[in-house]
């Protein structure tokens, strides 16, 4: 069992707001087990619950019953909550570089102030690490000189330093072109390939999902719920021309098949954000 | 296929600029607003306004005489007694006792000044730091930030003996409000995504203070720094007024009791170039602290 680095079994988490004496049930339910080293996309509409999810598993709130388990360990329960830590780093919506700090600090910061290496034995680790990704030659430039999807990718660079057993990404590509989009999708491909890490990773956008996941999960809308797992089949090493592969394509239209009632149901509930 | 892409930083300065020294990058902004014709432009409107604004006192003062301005000091009377050197009313740039004035305000000024964001910055910072700490101590000083410095006179002049404290004092009061006030905005406006991607990356709460905290609340901390040197001046020349035997303050109001009316505008015009350059000083601490904003806006 020690060799396990990021397994993470979701049991019958809920998750109930009470925001103004209304409870408001944000996660209903929801059980998932997701193998070391998955690449597992989740899928639902937006404000559906799944950020919910992702910040019980990052710490960043409890949950209100069920479990949450990280390599057998006990994550979350109704009256447990592990604080953050540097074993799930979650890459955020709208990015979250420090602006003051260079890429190469931005990128040291985790290690060192976990004190797991000094300054210059981080900085030479950082300086590797940027070079595999391809990111040495901003080393030195801060965050606002850079274009969003460089902010992404170094963003991505600083949880790898730590070396989590679970990377959060949390739509790390909403807000992104369809250009800029297709090239962080590579990168992130590379970067899994490379490490194989456990990813979990939300978007409201199902092509995304197909195209870069092993498994995908698709959340009903409020309160979230699974509705159907899908094993993504297409081979690694990825890249763009998999999106026109005919097993892509096929799966593709199964799942479509497979979200539309839900984003029906959505839409009717006044949803406008759809997969 | 392409294993990555090269990325390409897009600096806002010329690219050669980042690395010069500040001495360079001194020469290079001066030499830049002569020679670019933008800049010159600028440099040239704003001469202009200023040749026309004397132009227009001159007008009013000395040549036309018109009514409520006659018994004012014109253009030339000022001038006239700031570079002689042996000046009718005693003060021009060839005395001693202009440069005392100066020394004085200007000393209060880095006292009271250097009090406040002493004082204040961290008073500020841990109020937005720690919630109960904020709680307990923002009403106190919701009350007594609206109360106007003028009305602390009598009280400061009870609470403290000597000729300089009282002065001091008032002087810092303004300042000190003003950079509580805005250590704790610039704390309040650091995004909840910086603490919790901090919290991620294995932070203690030390980390989180001296890593995000302070460096996220630094673009406020100058804005309160400026509005407090502003306020430290305007309340220094009001408690000079009423009492001291040095500083433009005093220098003012002594030269109005005396009906030696130049002074007072030289006074007026020094303070306001004094002020401009303990400004601009705190703005270039400020854009050597905050290289990244200044670099980022690209």
């Amino acid at each position: 069992m020690s060799e396990l680095k990021g397994q993470i079994s979701i049991r019958n988490v809920c998750k109930v707001y009470d925001p103004e004496g209304v409870n408001v049930c944000a996660v209903d339910n929801c059980s998932l087990e997701i193998a070391a080293g998955e690449f597992c996309m989740v899928v639902g509409p937006s404000g559906c619950g799944k950020t919910t999810l992702l910040n019980a598993i990052a710490g960043f709130h409890g949950i209100s019953t069920g479990e949450i388990h990280l390599d057998g360990q006990l994550l979350c329960s109704a009256d447990y909550t592990t604080p953050p830590a540097a074993d799930r780093v979650v890459v955020f919506q709208n990015g979250a570089l420090f602006p003051w700090y260079t890429v190469l600090e931005n990128v040291t910061f985790g290690p060192v102030v976990q004190g797991v290496m000094t300054a210059r034995q981080a900085k030479r680790a950082a300086n590797d690490l940027l070079g595999e990704l391809g990111l040495r030659d901003i080393a030195q430039s801060y965050p606002g000189e850079l274009s969003s999807g460089m902010k992404r990718r170094v963003e991505i660079a600083r949880a790898l330093m730590n070396d989590p057993k679970v990377l959060l990404l949390d739509e790390p590509f909403r807000a992104m072109d369809a250009l800029t989009k297709g090239v962080v999708h590579e990168f992130l491909l590379q970067v899994y390939d490379r490490m194989k890490k456990t990813i979990f990773f939300i978007t409201h956008d199902l092509e995304e999902a197909m195209f870069l996941g092993s498994k995908v999960v698709i959340m009903t809308t409020r309160p979230c719920r699974v509705k159907h797992v899908i094993e993504v089949d297409l081979p690694r090493p990825r890249d763009f021309q998999t999106r026109s592969s005919s097993r892509y394509l096929q799966l593709k239209n199964q799942v479509v098949k497979a979200v539309h009632e839900e984003a029906k149901k959505a839409f009717e509930a006044g949803e406008r954000e759809l997969a | 296929m392409a294993t990555s892409i090269t990325p390409r930083p897009a600096p806002a300065l010329p690219p050669a600029l980042a690395d010069l020294s500040f001495g360079a990058r001194a020469w290079y902004r001066l030499r830049h607003q002569f020679t670019n014709p933008e800049s010159l432009k600028s440099l040239l409107l704003g001469i202009g306004g200023v040749v026309l604004l004397i132009l227009a006192w001159w007008l009013a003062t000395e040549l036309l005489k018109l009514p409520r301005f006659e018994k004012l000091p014109g253009p030339v009377a000022v001038w006239s007694e700031f570079v002689s050197r042996n000046p009718p009313f005693g003060t021009s740039v060839f005395t001693p006792e202009y440069y005392m004035h100066i020394l004085w305000s200007t000393l209060r000024i880095l006292v009271a000044f250097g009090i406040a964001t002493v004082l204040g910055v961290p008073l500020g910072l841990f109020m937005g730091w720690n919630k109960a700490w904020k709680d307990y101590t923002f009403p106190i000083l919701e009350l007594l930030r609206p109360i106007p410095v003028l009305a602390w006179v009598p009280l400061a002049i009870l609470m403290w003996s000597g000729r300089e404290e009282p002065i001091i004092f008032l002087a810092f009061l303004a300042s000190f409000f003003a950079t509580v006030l805005n250590t704790l905005l610039g704390v309040e406006s650091i995004d909840e995504v910086y603490f919790r991607a901090a919290r991620c990356l294995g932070a203690k709460p030390r980390h989180i203070f001296f890593k995000v905290v302070v460096p996220g609340a630094l673009p406020f901390i100058f804005t309160g720094l400026q509005i407090g040197m502003g306020v430290a001046w305007f309340s220094l020349v009001a408690a000079e007024m009423l009492s001291g035997e040095y500083g433009l303050g005093y220098l003012i109001w002594d030269s109005y009791v005396l009906s030696q009316y130049s002074v007072i505008v030289i006074a007026m015009v020094t303070l306001g170039l004094v002020g401009y350059l303990c400004s601009a000083a705190i703005r270039l601490v400020g854009r050597q602290l905050m290289r990244w904003s200044t670099r980022g806006e690209a």
